[in-house]
C-alpha cells in the first residue's frame, strides 16, 4: 500500500556513494551527447573545448566541460530571439514556456518544457512533499499566483500525482487566501518564507487561531529564509506546524534541494536527478565538504534545455549524507541556500549579508517587517535598519527595543552603526513571492534580487 | 536489456514496466491514431518516463516522439 515507505523512491534515495556516481555518470555522459547533437549552443561549446561528449566517463570529466551562466543564456535570446540557440527543439515541440521571475532588470530567462520534461518537474517536488510526510489524505493549499513564473506550478502537479487534495490559491487576496485555508481545512500550505509571514499576521488580524487550527506542514520556497533558524522558528510558532525548507530555480523548471521530515538543519540535494558542484566563485576550483563556494548544477531532467554546469550564483555549504539521520544517502547543503555569491553588500569596509540581518530581526517577534536600506552621505556610507512593529504592540518600549537591536546588529558586525528607525503602519513594503528587503541608494550600486 | 543503468538484473515488474514503456513508445510511431488516443499516449509515455528514469532501467529524451 502507498504511504509505507519514508521516501519517494527507496531504489536511489539510499544507494551508496558509488552506486550513486556511477548512476550520476552514466546520464552525464548521455546528457552530453544529447545537448551535443541537438543544442547548437552547446555543440559549438562542445566543439571549441575539443571534448567528445563519449569520452564523459568519470565525475572528474566533468570538469573538463565549460559552464554555462546566466549572461550566456541572455546574450543567446539577444541573438536568437525569443528562446536562444540552448533550446533543443523549436517551440512547436514544447508545450509550455515558464520565465524567471525577471527582478533583477535584465529581462527574465524563457524556458520550454516538453511534456516529459513537465512532468518530470512534478517528480522532484514529489521527492519533497513525500520525504517531509505529505500524504495523499491531506489537503495542500498553494498560496501562489499561477502565472508565467514558475514558482510553486510543479509543486501544484505533483500534490496531484501524489492524491493530495489540492487547493491552487492563484489570483487571491492575502484575507481570501487565509479564509480558504480555513474553509477547505488545509492541512498543508505552501508559500514562500516572506508570505507564510504575511499570511499569519493577516490571520492574526481577522482572528483566525492558526496555532491551533489543521495545518501540519508548510513547503517554504523562493528565498533563503526558509533555512534561517530564527525565520523558520517564527513560521512555525506563528502557525503551530512544521515548516520544511526546498529551493529550485527556474533554469532547471524545479527544486533540487528539500528538507526531510527529520529537519536536519539542512537540504538534502537530489542526486539521482543532478550533479552539484560547489565551487570556489573566483577560481571554479570545487571546495571541500563544509566550506561554502558557488552551486554549480547538472541536471539530467530537461531535454529541451540542457543544463550542463550552470553557475546559479547562490552559495551553499555541502556537507555528507551522515549528517541526517532519514536514511538517505544524497549529501545535503547545511543552513540549505544561504544567500547570493553576489548579494553581501561592503559598508565602511565591513561585509554585510543580508541573511545575518534577517537572522537577527527574527529573534524579536515585535517586528512585523523590516528594511535595510544603504545609503552614502557625505564622505561615508550609512546603513538604516526600518523597523515596523506589529499593530497590538506597546510603542512605549521603542526605545528599549532599538537599542536591543542597535546593539545585537553591531555586535555581529564589527561594531558597524546601524541607524534604527521605526516605519510606520503599512509603510513597508510586503512581498508574495521573493522578498527583497535590502536597498542600496548608493551611487553605482546594482540592486540584486535573487532569481 | 535484463540489467538497469547500474548493471542491476531487472527485477520481474522491472522488466513488465520497461515493457508498457517500450509498447508506449512503439505506438507513439504509428500516425493512424486518432487525435485522443496520439494525444493520451503521448501523456501516457511521459508519466511513464518518470517510472524508468526515476527506478534507473533507462535514461533519454523523447522529444522526437513529441513527449
Amino acid at each position: 500500500m502507498a504511504g509505507e515507505s519514508p521516501y519517494w523512491n527507496p531504489k536511489t534515495e539510499t544507494l551508496s556513494r558509488e552506486r550513486l556516481e556511477r548512476l550520476q555518470v552514466e546520464k552525464l555522459r548521455r546528457q552530453c551527447e544529447w545537448a551535443a547533437t541537438r543544442s547548437p549552443w552547446y555543440r559549438k561549446r562542445f566543439v571549441e573545448a575539443g571534448i567528445d561528449p563519449a569520452s564523459v566517463r568519470s565525475l572528474r570529466d566533468l570538469r573538463r566541460l565549460p559552464v554555462l551562466t546566466r549572461e550566456d543564456w541572455m546574450e543567446s535570446q539577444f541573438k536568437y530571439p525569443p528562446y536562444g540557440e540552448i533550446p533543443t527543439i523549436p517551440p512547436d515541440g514544447a508545450v509550455r514556456v515558464h520565465t524567471t521571475s525577471g527582478t533583477t532588470g535584465r529581462g527574465p530567462l524563457r524556458a520550454l518544457d516538453s511534456r516529459k520534461d513537465w512532468t518530470w518537474i512534478a517528480e522532484m517536488w514529489c521527492y519533497a512533499i513525500w520525504g517531509c510526510g505529505v500524504r495523499p489524505a491531506d489537503t495542500a493549499y498553494i498560496a501562489f499566483g499561477y502565472g508565467s513564473f514558475i514558482g510553486f506550478w510543479g509543486l501544484h502537479y505533483a500534490m496531484e500525482k501524489v492524491g493530495v487534495l489540492n487547493v491552487p490559491g492563484g489570483a487571491q487576496t492575502t484575507e481570501a487566501r487565509v479564509l480558504q485555508i480555513v474553509d477547505f481545512g488545509a492541512t498543508v500550505v505552501a508559500a514562500t518564507p516572506t508570505y507564510a509571514l504575511r499570511l499569519a499576521q493577516e490571520a492574526a488580524r481577522l482572528g483566525v487561531d492558526l496555532r491551533n487550527g489543521p495545518v501540519e506542514r508548510l513547503i517554504l520556497s523562493g528565498e533563503p529564509a526558509g533555512s534561517i533558524p530564527q525565520t523558520k522558528a517564527l513560521i512555525e510558532d506563528e502557525w503551530g506546524a512544521k515548516a520544511f525548507d526546498t529551493a529550485g530555480m527556474t533554469e532547471i523548471g524545479t527544486i533540487m534541494v528539500f528538507e526531510c521530515d527529520r529537519q536536519p538543519g539542512g537540504t538534502h540535494i537530489i542526486e539521482d536527478h543532478m550533479i552539484e558542484e560547489v565551487l570556489d566563485p573566483a577560481t571554479l576550483e570545487p571546495v571541500p565538504y563544509g566550506e561554502r563556494g558557488e552551486r554549480v548544477v547538472t541536471s539530467f531532467g530537461r531535454g529541451t534545455i540542457p543544463l550542463l554546469r550552470y553557475r546559479t550564483g547562490d552559495l551553499v555549504c555541502r556537507v555528507p549524507a551522515s549528517r541526517c539521520t532519514c536514511g538517505r544517502r544524497f549529501d545535503l547543503y547545511e543552513g540549505g541556500i544561504l544567500g547570493r555569491v553576489d548579494d553581501m553588500k561592503l559598508v565602511r569596509g565591513t561585509n554585510v549579508y543580508p541573511r545575518a540581518i534577517e537572522a537577527i530581526v527574527r529573534e524579536f517577534p515585535e517586528v512585523e517587517e523590516f528594511q535595510t536600506v544603504i545609503t552614502h552621505e557625505g564622505i561615508r556610507d550609512e546603513i538604516t535598519l526600518r523597523v515596523e512593529l506589529r499593530p497590538e504592540w506597546d510603542v512605549s518600549r521603542w526605545d528599549a527595543l532599538s537599542s536591543d537591536l542597535h546593539g545585537r546588529l553591531a555586535h555581529a558586525f564589527e561594531g558597524l552603526n546601524f541607524r534604527v528607525k521605526r516605519a510606520e503602519a503599512g509603510e513597508l513594503p510586503r512581498f508574495e513571492l521573493k522578498a527583497k528587503r535590502t536597498v542600496d541608494l548608493r551611487e553605482g550600486a546594482v540592486e540584486v534580487a535573487s532569481k | 536489456m535484463n540489467v538497469d543503468l547500474l548493471g542491476n538484473q531487472l527485477t520481474p515488474v522491472e522488466v513488465r514496466l520497461l515493457a508498457v514503456y517500450d509498447e508506449l513508445k512503439a505506438l507513439c510511431s504509428e500516425d493512424d491514431l486518432p487525435p485522443l488516443v496520439q494525444a493520451n499516449i503521448r501523456s501516457a509515455l511521459a508519466v511513464m518516463h518518470n517510472i524508468v528514469n526515476g527506478l534507473a532501467l533507462e535514461y533519454e529524451h523523447l522529444v522526437d516522439l513529441g513527449v
